[in-house]
């Protein structure tokens, strides 16, 4: 055979599966922490790992739920505006006098069904993702502000056992690191180990072909949706947590946070491609530059600059690999 | 390996000249010998066929033609002056288009603009002159014996007409060779007809053509040379009355086929398929078959008569207003493809890289995907079971692989149908619904998918029901032939049917 | 491979570089400031002042500054951040005071001296710094309700919800204005910034036709010259007067050319808050409140105090 067979690529080697550009991520992290050690006696720190692991979990846990979206080749742009709309829920709900239980439960379910609605919208209405979860966004915000009233709520000294889940410590690392920890776990058995995470790959990477293989398209990408939903809602109860109140504003932004991680993560935006794992080190490297640059001082117009071009830098990245593989 | 000579080319009266000759052109890649020591030559006015399988080196020899490709060795001459710094610009300069299957048009532009792109006609102050082109446009086309509104946008065409309209457009540009590759795979055979007019009409004017096509039919119909490559080597170069299209195939796959077409040995069994009365407007009108165990149904037409539309009414993934499904004898509603592939039904779809594959995914994922419960349960799957399994589907299929880890969409045309197929089966279909089982898959491959098929339906008691737009395919593997016509079948005919005589109930009487 | 010894030298400078500056920098007194955000020139002051001071005045202080972005998890991050790298001395100007409350006493409880400037939280901290907001509101009241003689409908620009100077600046206001005919007939939480009290004054001229409109109290000096602005577009600047809170040089101008009515100068706690910082940090015995004066300027005064604002 004249063609060249030795550009075969492997889906997915062994060990880092969910990694499509092998190692080279997982270099550039412990590049990152090599790098940041020298440039900061702080980076080593205890209390300064802890409080990059902590970085890690709060937008992590968005990230993975930004992961299963954007691996059936959608996007959310709303976890955002679902996150301050559950914050402001939260507080309101821990005023009113509800106990912690119900209010985890009552925030969960809002988050599903916000994400729900996303789906539907997607699903029957048959709207781009983009388009629908921009209108979520938007409203969601607006949402947000009308229940709080444009202020933020606070919950004062009420419920001093809720605060246990943004402030607390388990083992040394924070409540949340552990939630992030869980959440990551679950996600990546899903995604190896059932029918569900395949069915989720088989989506993204050719919807036609998966309706033809026999599976729901139409539930699948409802689902994910929902998914994403969710974990806001779980990360806008760590953040009221941790902040004491229900901000209308929370939130604002992290969205595209989410996406950045995915992407520099390695999961492609035209979906069926990528994994959690990737997701982790995306968020650990993103958490990791923001950390070295605030000991370095940098200032935080600069940092955005960094933080720009490294995405497109990982982008340029990943196109550059595919265009290679092509000849 | 025999290379021609100057003696033999301008022996004809009717060629008088060699417009084109390329003399051991060598490319390579990193790691790979696309092209070793390739040589030929192509008159005015000849059309010289080009043949090879896929992967032997014909579209990397046409991008060193077209300048897209800088040749490692040798080199071209075009009408008597060697070519120094071969690009794209100067090859077209130079009288060479190549006219690639996915054409290069501007889908919203018009016929007009498409045929003269970029030298649209202009009057003293710059600006378009846009009833000189329309003008312009008519003559070009109906030098080439056909005609289209030029103001019609491109986008709104059949694809037989966007290739008359390419033409025209290499025409207009006084184009002296042009080269058409594989343009018949998207055309019916009315179609089919109306573009060979126009290359004899081309041809008369002393335009030359490479036709390169899989087709050997029409390769002996047209041309008046045949060139055949074979793993990046010239391995002969002759007048078509010296081929035959076993010394034709013998030569692109090395071996002597004996054979094309496995024995058969036909023993069916009890009705395992029974449609009665499909219909859907005029896509389909009161359609009924059967489909026994041990079987092979072809189904054949003309494009548009409703064959892909009836398979894809089968499994589901279309509906229709009327008509039963029994299988096995027991009426079924197949509302969708998931129903199908439970009842058993095995789906392989016409267009195998947007609706049969993910070609980002391994070898395992798409073998699995249809059916992963035979892995575990839902929730648990057990990995290694499941790569064993691909592993043994792999090795009976022969599938040429390196792991099954392997992207698929890096696999051969050949290989990817046979994981297409291998899908199938770990969905455990007992029937097998297979539409253009050889598409995209080169000569050597297609007698492995053949003696697969064969094996399927006489060792493992499936059933197959297959669409082909081939008719040899047809008549060489068929036991029974359902000739489709405007949405009916109008005919069934018995194995062994000549073309003529299923052409016949194909087309209009 | 080449490029695998180039990272390694550049890694290695660096780390000589940066080990060289540690080491002259180790018996420097760490002070953290962590500001809420930038997006105004009165944050920048305070910012910029404080630094200009350290610069010049004190050799021995390693000051490393934060900013939160308007956002108040940001903050929280910042602090944490500062935390881990060892101050001394905390000051901050939280962006609002419940978000910022369970942190700085975690600072207090790690035994970092806090100082607030200019907003509160609701925790006690070593001292704070910054004038006083009600008495600012009362005496804005007090101004528009002389100059309206008692009567008239008002337009209130608030600033950042949940801040206390936000807070005080609103109830100072409202209590001056108890007993007279003056009332708020619109407020709204314009964040201290320009281009939202614009966006804002606009539709509510639009509501509020000519004449129904007496006067204009921003909680900051670019929420008053945002008003200005939409107020001039439509021509009816002369029929409502303005007051503001800062005292910006822009503000002073626009006194002069005839176009705001007053503004109440609001010290932006610099070079004080490094000042006091630093007296913190030596151990000095400084109180738990400071209170910075603030001062009304207005058509009368306000030719001395062109171009001595920021």
């Amino acid at each position: 055979m004249a063609a060249p067979d030795r550009m075969t690529e492997t889906a997915g080697r062994k060990f880092f599966i969910g990694l499509p550009r092998g190692a080279g991520l997982v270099w550039v992290l412990i590049g990152l922490c090599i790098l940041a050690t020298f440039l900061s006696p702080s980076f080593l720190n205890p209390v300064n790992v802890t409080n990059v692991l902590r970085q890690v979990a709060l937008f992590g846990i968005v990230s993975v739920g930004m992961t299963f979206v954007i691996l059936t080749k959608g996007i959310d742009l709303s976890v955002g505006s679902i996150l301050g709309v559950c914050s402001v829920t939260t507080a309101l709900l821990l005023v009113a006098g509800w106990t912690m239980p119900a209010v985890v439960a009552a925030v969960l379910v809002i988050g599903v069904l916000m994400g729900a609605v996303n789906g539907l919208g997607i699903t029957l209405g048959g709207i781009p993702p983009f388009i629908m979860t921009l209108g979520m966004m938007v409203m969601g915000r607006g949402l947000a502000l009308t229940l709080a009233n444009g202020q933020p709520v606070s919950i004062g000294g009420r419920a001093a056992e809720f605060m246990w889940l943004g402030r607390g410590a388990a083992l040394g690392l924070p409540v949340p690191v552990w939630i992030f920890a869980i959440v990551a776990g679950v996600a990546i058995y899903v995604l190896r180990y059932t029918t569900y995470g395949r069915q989720i790959y088989a989506v993204g990477s050719n919807a036609e072909a998966a309706h033809l293989s026999g599976i729901n398209v139409g539930l699948v990408t409802f689902s994910v949706y929902m998914i994403s939903g969710f974990l806001a809602s779980l990360t806008a109860l760590i953040f009221v947590s941790r902040l004491t109140v229900g901000e209308p504003t929370a939130g604002t932004g992290i969205e595209l946070e989410a996406i950045a991680i995915t992407v520099i993560g390695g999961t492609s935006l035209f979906g069926g491609e990528g994994g959690i794992l990737g997701t982790i080190i995306g968020a650990g490297i993103l958490a990791i530059l923001a950390n070295i640059m605030n000991l370095l001082g940098i200032s935080p117009f600069t940092q955005q600059i960094v933080k720009g071009a490294i995405i497109i830098g990982a982008a340029l990245y990943e196109m550059l690999g595919k265009r290679r593989s092509r000849h | 390996m025999s290379s021609i000579s100057i003696d033999e080319t301008t022996r004809d009266p009717a060629f008088p000249g060699v417009f084109l000759r390329m003399d051991s052109i060598e490319k390579s890649f990193p790691g790979v010998k696309a092209l070793q020591g390739v040589s030929f030559s192509v008159a005015r006015g000849e059309v010289h066929g080009l043949v090879g399988e896929n992967g032997a080196g014909k579209s990397t020899l046409m991008k060193v033609l077209a300048g897209a490709y800088h040749a490692n060795g040798g080199q071209m001459e075009l009408n008597g002056e060697i070519i120094t710094a071969p690009t794209p610009a100067a090859m077209i300069e130079r009288g060479v288009a190549v006219i690639y299957q996915e054409f290069a048009q501007a889908d919203h532009l018009s016929v007009a603009e498409n045929i003269f792109m970029n030298r649209l006609p202009r009057n003293q102050f710059g600006q378009i002159n846009w009833a000189v082109a329309a003008r312009d446009a008519e003559t070009a086309m109906s030098r080439l014996g056909f005609n289209i509104d030029p103001r019609r946008t491109v986008g709104s065409l059949s694809v037989a007409q966007r290739q008359m309209v390419e033409i025209a457009r290499a025409s207009s540009r006084n184009a002296q060779l042009i080269v058409l590759d594989e343009p018949s795979a998207v055309l019916g055979d009315n179609e089919l007809e109306k573009l060979f007019a126009t290359i004899r009409s081309l041809q008369a004017e002393g335009v030359a053509f490479i036709y390169i096509s899989h087709r050997l039919k029409e390769i002996f119909e047209l041309c008046q040379r045949a060139t055949v490559l074979r793993d990046g080597r010239m391995v002969s170069s002759r007048p078509i009355e010296e081929w035959t299209p076993d010394t034709l195939i013998q030569s692109m796959v090395g071996r002597p086929i004996a054979d094309y077409f496995p024995k058969r040995n036909a023993q069916p069994g009890e009705e395992v398929l029974g449609v009665s009365g499909f219909s859907r407007g005029k896509a389909l009108r009161n359609v009924s078959l059967t489909l026994r165990r041990g079987e092979i149904v072809g189904i054949c037409g003309l494009a548009g008569a409703g064959r892909s539309e009836l398979l894809r009414a089968i499994v589901g993934r279309d509906p229709v207003d009327a008509g039963e499904i029994s299988l096995h004898g027991r009426k079924q509603d197949i509302a969708s493809p998931r129903k199908a592939i439970q009842l058993g039904l095995g789906f392989a779809p016409e267009d195998r890289k947007t609706e049969g594959l993910f070609l980002s995914q391994s070898v395992k994922f798409n073998v699995t995907i249809s059916k992963l419960g035979r892995f575990g349960s839902p929730a648990k799957l057990n990995l290694g079971k499941e790569r064993g399994a691909v592993r043994d589907y792999v090795r009976q299929l022969r599938v040429k692989t390196p792991e099954v880890d392997t992207k698929i969409g890096t696999l051969s045309g050949g290989n990817q149908q046979k994981c297409v197929i291998a899908k199938q089966l770990n969905a455990q279909c007992d029937i097998l619904l297979i539409d253009e089982p050889t598409r995209g898959v080169d000569v050597g491959a297609r007698r492995e998918i053949y003696e697969l098929l064969v094996d399927l339906v006489e060792r493992e008691g499936l059933a197959v029901l297959m669409v082909s737009s081939e008719l040899p395919e047809i008549i060489g593997m068929c036991d029974r032939i359902l000739v489709m016509r405007e949405g009916e079948i109008s005919a069934e005919l018995p194995r062994g049917s000549s073309e003529e005589e299923i052409m016949k109930h194909a087309t209009f009487h | 491979m080449k490029k695998r010894d180039f990272l390694k030298s550049a890694l290695m400078a660096g780390a000589a570089v940066m080990l060289a500056t540690q080491v002259m920098a180790q018996d420097k007194i760490k002070i953290g400031f962590s500001q809420g955000t930038m997006n105004h020139p009165w944050r920048v002051a305070m910012v910029e002042g404080n630094k200009a001071y350290a610069a010049e005045n004190l050799p021995d202080v390693k000051l490393i500054v934060t900013d939160g972005q308007n956002e108040s998890s940001k903050q929280v991050t910042d602090v944490e951040s500062l935390m881990a790298q060892g101050i001394k001395v905390l000051m901050i100007s939280p962006l609002t005071a419940d978000a910022l409350t369970p942190v700085v006493a975690d600072a207090m409880a790690a035994g970092i001296k806090v100082v607030s400037l200019d907003r509160k939280v609701n925790t006690d901290v070593t001292v704070h710094v910054g004038a006083e907001n009600t008495p600012i509101g009362v005496a804005a009241g007090k101004f528009i309700a002389e100059k309206l003689n008692g009567t008239g409908k008002v337009i209130e620009l608030q600033g950042t919800g949940g801040a206390s100077v936000t807070t005080d600046r609103h109830d100072g206001f409202t209590a001056a204005l108890e007993g007279t005919n003056v009332e708020i007939v619109a407020a709204q939480n314009c964040d201290f910034l320009r281009e939202n009290a614009v966006k804002f004054m606009e539709d509510q001229l639009q509501r509020f036709g000519p004449g129904q409109i007496q006067a204009v109290y921003a909680h900051n000096d670019e929420m008053a010259l945002g008003a200005i602005q939409a107020l001039e577009a439509v021509g009816r600047l002369d029929e409502v007067i303005v007051v503001g809170i800062d005292g910006q040089n822009t503000a002073f101008d626009a006194i002069k050319e005839g176009k705001m009515a007053a503004t109440f100068v609001y010290p932006y706690v610099a070079p004080e808050g490094m000042e006091i910082a630093y007296k913190v940090a030596k151990g000095e015995a400084v109180d738990p409140i400071i209170i910075l004066p603030g001062k009304q300027v207005d058509a009368s005064n306000v030719d001395e105090m062109l171009g001595k604002g920021f």
